[in-house]
């Protein structure tokens, strides 16, 4: 069982970019990371994403796959070109099959499929965060 | 005219009269004719040619005629012509007709005779001797004049004849005509009698040089039908009567008969189409001849006007058309569940014209054109619902992109309340707002079902609809899919233009449409993709563009893309999108649909009127 407590206090600390298109799903979803990170900065495509991170340093990323301007996947791989450490979370939607080979390439934490189950975004934070 | 010619006196009798009566009736009006009557009206009628029959099954006379007597009656109305009774007279081969008023009350008879009494020496073709009309006679029938009675009638109805002559070594002793017969059931003469007791005797012989007025008028005097025709020998050659002098009346009727002859009534007669002739005047058309079939089919309608079997204004636009030369045998008609075109020809004369129509039986061939309509239509249908299947399937994944989202902002949502329920952390208010927002996106979720069903509703009656709503209830469905693959969708619809039409239908073809240029788009991975729907209206028609940014149709295709399963698309499609879009734009709508393409891609047009 993971000490949700102990958790939140440890990703509290941390930083976090978030990467999603759609307003209605970013703001349901900010709300409920709001829990875990107090430092949350939001990105509304790939792009966008790309920049933010080129401009700060962040502990973690979440991101959707398709989106506007530049896809989930491009910004990963550009992000993986200089750094290969940072943790990244995919958050997408299961019918839209990607080249898994793709994805694994990336080296994500987790690919979690909308909609999801809560229980499985804790693990994974869990696991980012140790 | 037909009433100052036409015999009444003793000719009728009651419909309950006894065969005796009825014979001995027959006997003193010396026509060979009794009409039974109904009160006033003609039930039916006895002749001497009955009277065989009667003799042969030895009927008692006791008895009442009513078994006996035929019931279909040969009326014609009293207003018409003599020429028209002769017309009747010898197509229908018969020997006498009824006169009848207007309230089909019995005013008399008419027979061959009377006619022939009446018409001018002058009628006559003068210069035909009775030699030239025996031609096709029947041969002349002899008995010896020990002969029983019994056996001479049995000769007479074998052959069908109405005489036989009685000759004993070539010496001609007399002749037994059906007129004897009268007598001899009136007499109860016994039919062991042999004939020469009860033959008339002295024969009346002509000489075949004889001229037919002469013939004629011989008959008259001794009130005789037949004479005996011999040659200079005095050999017989032949039987004359009535019957055969009516059919050599100088004038249009001998034309006509000529012309008749030549059309061969007995073709006609047998055919397995109905013919009927009419005889025109300026205002009606009696029915003067039918063959067989016709009578099978409408019964015993001579002399009734055709429109007591063809309905009036349908007649009426038939003549109209003719008097116009402008028929074309074309028109329909349904007796008794079949179907018939009228095929009609004129023959006009001096005074009257005839027209001849050939029912030409056409059900068979229209009961095989409504099974093939027929089994289009079920060919359509099945298409139709092919066609509807598949976009059933484009639906279920529009549906996945439209509940995408909201399903995913309901997880997060729940994934919210989780992580307080586990942080202990319940404000009340937060959490009552949070359970307001899941209510309200499975409001959603359910109504976009509902839109989707909608979408399905088969509708078969014409609806009025703004046309502005009803894209955009179309679009509403697509949109998010649209969204999702980052194509922009314009709707540039002018206001308040008003639709009737079937709306499903017509939501349809526009989704079709928009699912095509979709397809396209992201099958040629357009950048910044882009679909615009555009409605305006002039003074008589409606129309939508819709248009795409893809790049278009080739020439080779383009021309193939409304046939039923052409597709590009492999598996993917069933290539009746656009094939069920184009006819429920043209059959269903009444409206087109086209297409061309543009700099930057295809332009679907679709016209109605307004
Ligand atoms: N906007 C467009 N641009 C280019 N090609 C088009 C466009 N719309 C239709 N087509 C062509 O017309 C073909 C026929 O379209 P249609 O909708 O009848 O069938 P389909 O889309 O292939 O199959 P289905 O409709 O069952 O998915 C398509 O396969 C495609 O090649
Ligand atoms: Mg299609």
């Amino acid at each position: 069982m993971i000490d949700i407590y102990k958790l939140t206090t440890k990703t509290n600390k941390m930083s976090l970019l978030y990467v999603e298109d759609n307003d209605m799903v970013r703001e349901d979803t900010e709300t409920m990371l709001d829990i875990f990170f107090e430092n949350i900065t939001i990105a509304k495509n790939g792009l966008e994403g790309l920049a933010c991170y080129e401009s700060a340093k962040y502990d973690l990323i979440i991101t959707d796959i398709k989106m506007p301007l530049m896809n989930g996947i491009s910004m990963i791989s550009k992000i993986r070109e200089s750094d290969k450490e940072i943790p990244v979370i995919i958050i997408s939607a299961y019918d839209e099959d990607y080249n898994l080979y793709n994805i694994k390439h990336l080296n994500v934490e987790a690919y979690i499929t909308k909609p999801f189950v809560v229980d499985e975004l804790i693990a994974t934070i869990h696991k980012v965060s140790s | 005219m037909i009433e100052d010619i036409a015999k009444k006196e003793n000719i009728s009798i009651d419909k309950n009269a006894s065969l005796d009566d009825a014979i001995s009736l027959m006997l003193k009006n010396g026509e060979g004719i009794v009409v039974f009557l109904d009160a006033d009206r003609a039930v039916g009628i006895l002749t001497e040619r009955d009277l065989l029959l009667i003799l042969k099954q030895k009927i008692s006379l006791n008895v009442r005629a009513l078994r006996y007597y035929k019931t279909s009656l040969i009326c014609i109305h009293l207003d018409r012509s003599l020429d028209y009774a002769l017309h009747i007279l010898i197509d229908n081969n018969i020997r006498r007709l009824i006169i009848k008023d207007d309230e089909n009350r019995f005013i008399g008879i008419l027979t061959q005779e009377m006619i022939l009494n009446y018409i001018e020496r002058d009628t006559y073709r003068i210069h035909l001797s009775v030699s030239n009309i025996i031609g096709n006679n029947q041969e002349v029938i002899y008995v010896s004049p020990l002969e029983s009675l019994e056996h001479s009638l049995k000769i007479m109805r074998e052959q069908s004849i109405g005489s036989v002559v009685v000759k004993d070594k070539n010496k001609l002793l007399g002749i037994f005509t059906e007129r004897d017969l009268i007598k001899v059931i009136n007499n109860k003469t016994p039919l062991t009698t042999a004939v020469k007791d009860v033959m008339s005797s002295p024969v009346v012989t002509i000489d075949q040089d004889t001229i037919i007025a002469d013939a004629t008028e011989l008959m008259t005097q001794k009130k005789i039908r037949r004479l005996v025709v011999t040659d200079e020998n005095l050999e017989v050659i032949g039987i004359i009567g009535t019957r055969d002098i009516m059919k050599n009346i100088k004038g249009n009727y001998a034309n006509l008969i000529e012309q008749k002859l030549k059309i061969a009534k007995n073709t006609l007669d047998s055919l397995p189409n109905m013919v009927i002739e009419l005889f025109s005047t300026k205002s009606s058309h009696h029915i003067h001849w039918l063959n067989n079939k016709a009578k099978d089919i409408f019964g015993n309608v001579l002399d009734d006007d055709i429109c007591t079997i063809i309905d009036k204004k349908f007649w009426k636009s038939i003549v109209d058309d003719i008097n116009q030369d402008c028929y074309n045998n074309d028109a329909r008609i349904t007796i008794k569940d079949a179907s018939y075109t009228l095929s009609i020809s004129q023959y006009i004369f001096e005074e009257y014209e005839l027209i001849r129509v050939l029912f030409v039986d056409i059900t068979e061939i229209e009961t095989e054109l409504a099974q093939a309509v027929d089994s289009e239509q079920k060919m359509l249908e099945h298409l139709m619902q092919q066609s509807r299947l598949a976009q059933m399937g484009e639906m279920i994944s529009m549906i996945a992109h439209q509940w995408r989202q909201p399903l995913a902002a309901i997880s997060a949502t729940i994934g919210t309340l989780k992580l307080r329920n586990m942080l202990d952390n319940y404000e009340k208010d937060f959490f009552d707002t949070k359970l307001d927002q899941i209510t309200l996106y499975s409001q959603y979720l359910s109504d976009t079902i509902n839109d989707f069903r909608d979408f399905f509703k088969q509708d078969k009656i014409l609806e009025e609809g703004n046309f502005k709503k009803i894209i955009e209830s179309t679009t509403i469905i697509i949109k998010p899919s649209l969204d999702h693959e980052g194509i922009i969708l314009t709707l540039d619809l002018q206001k308040d233009i008003i639709i009737n039409t079937y709306i499903n239908e017509f939501k349809q073809v526009i989704l079709n449409i928009i699912q095509n240029a979709y397809d396209v788009l992201i099958e040629r991975e357009i950048e910044n993709p882009a679909i615009t729907i555009k409605a305006y209206e002039s003074a008589s028609e409606i129309f939508l563009e819709i248009s795409d940014n893809a790049g278009g149709i080739s020439d080779e295709i383009i021309h193939n893309i409304f046939k039923p399963y052409f597709s590009t698309k492999e598996q993917e499609g069933t290539g009746l999108g656009l094939y069920m879009s184009r006819i429920i734009i043209e059959d269903h709508c009444k409206g087109s649909i086209s297409v061309t393409n543009s700099a930057l891609g295809a332009i679907f047009t679709i016209k109605v009127a307004v």
